[in-house]
């Protein structure tokens, strides 16, 4: 079981690659989507290893949380480059 | 461990290094999102059913039934959504 909780956190340095070398803003929230899954399965292992289930509790509400973070980033990206697009169109 | 659980560990933990490989590798973003989205959710299953199988109890089961759900359901969801602003933003980025 150890073996495999080593072997997700090395996943998980693995997947931040994308994280930190994205062409694209896109990029990087997807590189953050794979991150959160590890981190709620590394949760789950934990769980199971040391016999505590609210710690699945835990892992639920991350989830639950990652996936308004990653809403949340979006809607804000857009935002900021619409507001971008009508300060060069007012400008000129 | 049973030996069922090492296979269902093997086999996500195989799926997961190869979504992680095509997201490293590949040339495109949506290739990217293909790769990415595909093996990281099929590989989560395959990882928490070995949990289940691993501990069999009532509350154990129930709640990581409710996280396979979970990521089942919002996964494609992030996806979609990623994919569809990077195109809007790729078309007004060439039409300026």
């Amino acid at each position: 079981m150890t073996f495999f909780i080593t072997l997700l956190f090395i996943f998980m340095f693995l997947s931040m690659y994308r994280l930190f070398k994205g062409p694209a803003f896109h990029d990087r929230l997807l590189s953050l989507n794979l991150v959160s899954v590890h981190i709620i399965l590394i949760i789950c292992f934990f769980s199971v290893l040391f016999e505590r289930s609210f710690l699945l509790d835990i892992a639920i509400v991350y989830a639950l949380l990652s996936f308004a973070e990653i809403i949340a980033f979006l809607k804000l990206y857009e935002k900021n480059s619409e507001s971008e697009k009508e300060s060069e169109v007012e400008s000129p | 461990m049973s030996v069922i659980t090492i296979f269902f560990f093997v086999l996500g933990f195989t799926i997961i290094f190869f979504g992680i490989l095509g997201t490293i590798i590949l040339p495109d973003i949506f290739l990217r999102l293909h790769a990415s989205t595909k093996c990281g959710v099929t590989g989560t299953f395959n990882i928490l059913i070995g949990l289940i199988i691993d501990r069999l109890a009532w509350d154990y089961t129930i709640k990581i039934c409710l996280i396979i759900l979970f990521v089942f359901f919002t996964a494609p969801i992030i996806t979609h959504m990623l994919a569809i602003s990077y195109l809007r933003h790729k078309h007004e980025k060439e039409n300026t």
